[in-house]
């Protein structure tokens, strides 16, 4: 899976999820601040992140997680060490 | 620890849950493994969330609330160790298909989709006599 197609399948979710424009979502910007995550909502996007690519995210997995990018960054990180 | 199920000690439960009398709204822990509890729980003629020989929405939510909590705390009872204070962190899906009577005995199961960050989130299901009466998606959290 291309990171072009991870980000587009990101987002989708994202806007399903979290009830936000899909205009909102840009890759510079803060994750928690434009989706307004409080910490109950970040166990939901273990979840969805788990049952569409896969892979679990952890705890650590949020700490220096500031923007869009750093969550893609991830995610595909993650979606090539399960495939390597 | 060598445990057997049931468990319907008074004694080990409430080492369990932070929760006291009036408010225990379990006292069978019927099995237990990581990913899912089961408890139950006679509905009394009367009690502080009993109406009319019914019990109370508010009276069900507690009690699938201290089913999932007795899942953490019986995690720490086995270890000799005390169980940590939890709230509910929020409820979703909640389907109320009719309420407990008297005399009934709910059972339910809550298994564990996802624990991260101290907040578990877990599908619940109160059934009595195998029939569904509740059910619902809880996430609780641990405090700190």
């Amino acid at each position: 899976m291309k990171i072009e197609e991870i980000i587009d399948k990101v987002n989708e979710i994202l806007v399903e999820e979290f009830e936000v424009d899909a205009e909102v979502i840009e890759a510079d910007k803060n994750l928690k601040q434009t989706l307004d995550l409080d910490s109950l909502d970040y166990v939901d996007l273990v979840v969805i992140i788990e049952s569409n690519f896969g892979v679990k995210l952890v705890e650590a997995d949020f700490v220096g997680m500031i923007t869009f990018q750093d969550f893609y960054n991830i995610i595909n990180n993650k979606i090539a060490a399960k495939n390597a | 620890m060598k445990v057997s199920f049931p468990i319907t000690s008074a004694e080990i439960l409430l080492k369990c849950i932070p929760q006291r009398n009036p408010i225990v709204m379990v006292d069978t822990l019927y099995a237990f493994n990581d990913n899912k509890v089961s408890a139950g729980l006679f509905v009394a003629t009367t009690g502080l969330f009993i109406k009319n020989t019914t019990l109370q929405e508010p009276g069900l939510i507690e009690h699938m609330a201290q089913t999932v909590a007795l899942h953490t705390g019986f995690g720490f009872y086995v270890k000799n160790q005390q169980a940590p204070m939890g709230y509910i962190g929020s409820i979703a899906n909640l389907k109320i298909n009719r309420l407990p009577i008297a005399g009934e005995n709910i059972h339910t199961t809550a298994t564990i989709l996802q624990e991260f960050a101290g907040i578990t989130l877990v599908d619940i299901i109160c059934q009595i006599n195998s029939e569904t009466i509740a059910t619902a998606q809880m996430k609780t959290v641990i405090a700190k």
